[in-house]
């Protein structure tokens, strides 16, 4: 199969795998998959809808193997839209995984699917369990009952436990090139080809965050300010605030749709628990209503550090560009738009301070995860990404 | 008047009814009330009406409950008559985990309270049982306040309330060391001031406290703060010792470090007055006076490698260093001896 050749069915919306579509539709077609799949690839490159696409072409009713994963039949149509009944898509909204939410999934394994030919369980963000957490799927991932499929996602095998990864076959998902999803976006999106053309580039070829930046003007405006950071940074004072400026408006974020959700969840708690508005909530019942804040805590906690990382990711691409210039690769720009100004800091700076920057910009970013008050990971890092105060000499 | 500051106004629920009589002239009536978390108060109030109303009567009888174990039907079987007339006293803890025989049983009894039984119960706090507290309201209890005792006015008044009290004068300058000393704890206070007032003679002044209490300090993570950045080392360590001998975590410390460091980075090499400063940057204007004041020890890249120094730090109190004492020990070091005086 050749790259520009169309891939029919469930396979079409994943631009730039041929080699790991073409493993999964010859063991769709055998019919006999192995029993649990470790599907891994960079952020955006498609993990989740690679393993929804393996899922529907498992369930196909297509009557040609080869042909499994048309796209057309009921139980291709109802999975790739997430509703088919033996195919859970799992994917946590707090920081990691509970060790309860997993041993729910694991009596599910056990049911025989109801209506379908496999009973299929998907994890989204396998790398998001503890070692504790993931000990309690072993057994369950080592010898499913016949019927059952796990497919666990993560960025790279080493996001998850060694015995974990013994026990998965392997599917490697790569980057796509930036043409690829361009073409996706211009065909799925119906988006002109330098609006998809512009957005597969700033995002690095992440599908999904490609998408966002296309669609919405917001989240363009948000990443060009965190992107032009640098070119206001003068003072310390400077750093400190514009730290601040950037936690916030990722907390502000974050917990206003954390708050929305969590209005509407108490409500609904409400409505099945049978009581009004604004009745107040029985003793027997508070349990129920503390859990539910405790996992909108939780929620808003992992918006705030998800967006945090996001910018940082978009910051690190700015002297990602500085250093290809400094360095003359002639490789192409994420930002190319911003490069009179980049080409500015390139020659004002050193390779090795253009390093060591990204260096402080990656440290934010383990800090965060560590549970470092992200205020001041942010002004450690901000601080550093200062313009040295002997400009055009290396500080030693 | 210590304990009695305005309640309920932090308190949207209605379980504080105003203010009450001082805690100090508590006098024993047939219900009272002790509302509050302050339990070092509220033990004071049970002693004094205990003893008072055992010197009335001698062989006065003495009931006490826990509420959250409480079984149906005690409570009747306390109160009622003794054979020989006693006086009863009844003491009820812990209402604010009240179970709910205590919470029927209580009520019935508000409803028509026996005269000669002296009856009360502390609730320190929350809502648990609001519905008790109104029926014991009604029927006529006395409300006394156990809030703690928060700023260091309302503790130097409490010092001086004791002093008196025990009939002794304490100057104003050694009211304000012993609340330096010991003021966390209103029991250690008040254990520091009956111990003052028992081993002494005459009128006690700063030389006695510190005969007593000195070299201690109540040091808290804000202290540590403005001491290494205003440039004292050895105090900043001092202060840091004691304030981890005590029991503060480590974690609140490298947080006020962090805090009162943003503050001086963030009106380091601005020109501007203040008043604008304050103004622009969300601070109150002597914050930001002081931070003005502290950023003058610093240079542009001291504050800048001590900003790295204290986020490191805080990655370590949080597990990235086997020793959190050590990690804040070096930040605070590293702040103190970049701060030129």
């Amino acid at each position: 199969m050749s790259a520009t050749e169309e891939l029919p069915g469930v396979w079409a919306d994943l631009p730039g795998q041929d080699q790991a579509v073409e493993a999964l539709r010859r063991a769709a077609a055998l019919g006999a998959p192995s029993h649990a799949w470790l599907f891994t690839g960079p952020p955006g490159s498609g993990r989740s809808n690679a393993a929804r696409s393996f899922a529907a072409a498992l369930q196909c009713d297509a009557a040609d193997p080869d042909g499994r994963g048309c796209g057309q039949c009921r139980p291709c149509r109802t999975v790739m839209a997430g509703i088919h009944p033996d195919v859970a898509l799992i994917a946590t909204e707090k920081v990691a995984y509970q060790i309860d939410d997993v041993r729910q999934l694991i009596s599910k394994a056990q049911d025989r699917p109801s209506s379908g030919k496999w009973r299929i369980i998907i994890v989204e963000d396998a790398d998001r369990m503890t070692e504790r957490t993931t000990n309690v799927l072993l057994k369950s991932i080592e010898e499913p009952p016949p019927h059952t499929v796990w497919i666990l996602c993560a960025p790279s095998p080493a996001d998850v436990l060694v015995t974990v990864r013994s026990r998965c076959r392997p599917v490697t998902l790569g980057v796509p090139s930036r043409t690829a999803v361009a073409e996706l976006l211009v065909r799925r999106d119906g988006l002109t080809p330098e609006q998809a053309d512009f957005a597969a580039r700033v995002s690095q070829s992440h599908i999904g965050i490609a998408r966002r930046l296309a669609r919405d003007e917001g989240a363009r405006q948000r990443r060009d300010r965190t992107v032009r950071l640098p070119l206001r940074l003068g003072t310390v004072s400077d750093a400190v605030i514009a730290a601040g400026d950037l936690v916030e408006l990722s907390t502000t974020e974050a917990s206003s749709s954390a708050e929305e959700r969590g209005a509407a969840d108490t409500a609904s708690l409400r409505e099945s628990l049978g009581l009004e508005a604004d009745a107040p909530v029985p003793p027997q019942l508070r349990s129920q209503f503390k859990a539910l804040e405790e996992l909108n805590k939780r929620r808003a906690k992992r918006g705030v550090n998800d967006s945090l990382d996001r910018a940082l990711i978009d910051l690190t691409t700015f002297y990602r560009d500085v250093l290809t210039l400094q360095l003359s690769t002639g490789s192409e720009l994420v930002n190319a738009y911003l490069e009179r100004e980049l080409a500015e800091i390139a020659h004002r700076s050193t390779p090795e301070q253009t390093l060591a920057r990204i260096d402080y910009i990656a440290e934010a970013r383990r800090r965060i995860t560590a549970n470092v008050q992200p205020l001041l990971a942010m002004e450690a890092m901000m601080a550093g990404l200062l313009p040295a105060r002997n400009q055009g000499e290396p500080r030693v | 008047m210590v304990a009695n500051k305005p309640a309920g106004s932090s308190r949207s629920s209605g379980t504080r009814a105003g203010t009450g009589p001082n805690w100090r002239q508590a006098v024993p009536a047939p219900l009272i009330l002790l509302l509050g978390p302050e339990a070092y108060v509220a033990g004071r109030v049970l002693d004094s009406i205990r003893q008072q109303v055992k010197e009335r009567d001698g062989g006065a009888e003495v009931t006490t409950f826990d509420a959250s174990t409480y079984q149906r039907g005690e409570l009747l079987l306390a109160a009622s008559p003794s054979l020989f007339g006693d006086s009863k006293v009844i003491e009820a803890m812990s209402l604010a985990t009240m179970n709910e025989d205590f919470l029927e049983d209580v009520q019935a009894y508000a409803a028509s309270p026996a005269t000669d039984v002296v009856m009360v119960l502390h609730h320190s706090g929350g809502n648990r049982g609001k519905k008790v507290l109104d029926a014991l309201k009604a029927a006529g209890a006395v409300v006394i306040d156990c809030q703690p005792l928060k700023k260091d006015a309302e503790k130097v008044d409490f010092v001086s309330q004791e002093f008196k009290a025990a009939r002794r004068r304490i100057l104003p300058e050694a009211t304000r060391a012993l609340v330096a000393a010991v003021g966390s704890d209103l029991a250690e206070l008040a254990a520091a001031c009956t111990q003052l007032a028992q081993d002494t003679t005459g009128d006690i002044d700063q030389e006695t406290v510190d005969r007593y209490f000195g070299g201690r300090v109540e040091a808290t993570g804000f202290k540590v703060a403005d001491a290494a950045l205003s440039g004292r080392g050895p105090t900043a360590l001092g202060t840091l010792r004691h304030a981890l001998a005590t029991g503060t975590d480590p974690v609140p410390i490298v947080a006020a470090l962090a805090m009162k460091l943003r503050q001086v980075a963030k009106v380091a090499g601005q020109r501007k007055s203040s008043g604008m400063l304050a103004k622009e940057l969300g601070m109150p204007p002597w914050q930001v006076q002081q931070a003005q004041e502290q950023a003058r020890y610093f240079s542009h890249d001291d504050l800048v490698r001590c900003l790295r120094l204290v986020a490191e730090a805080d990655a370590q109190v949080k597990g990235a260093s086997r020793d959190p004492q050590y990690a804040v020990e070096r930040a605070v070091t590293g702040i103190a001896l970049a701060a030129r005086r």
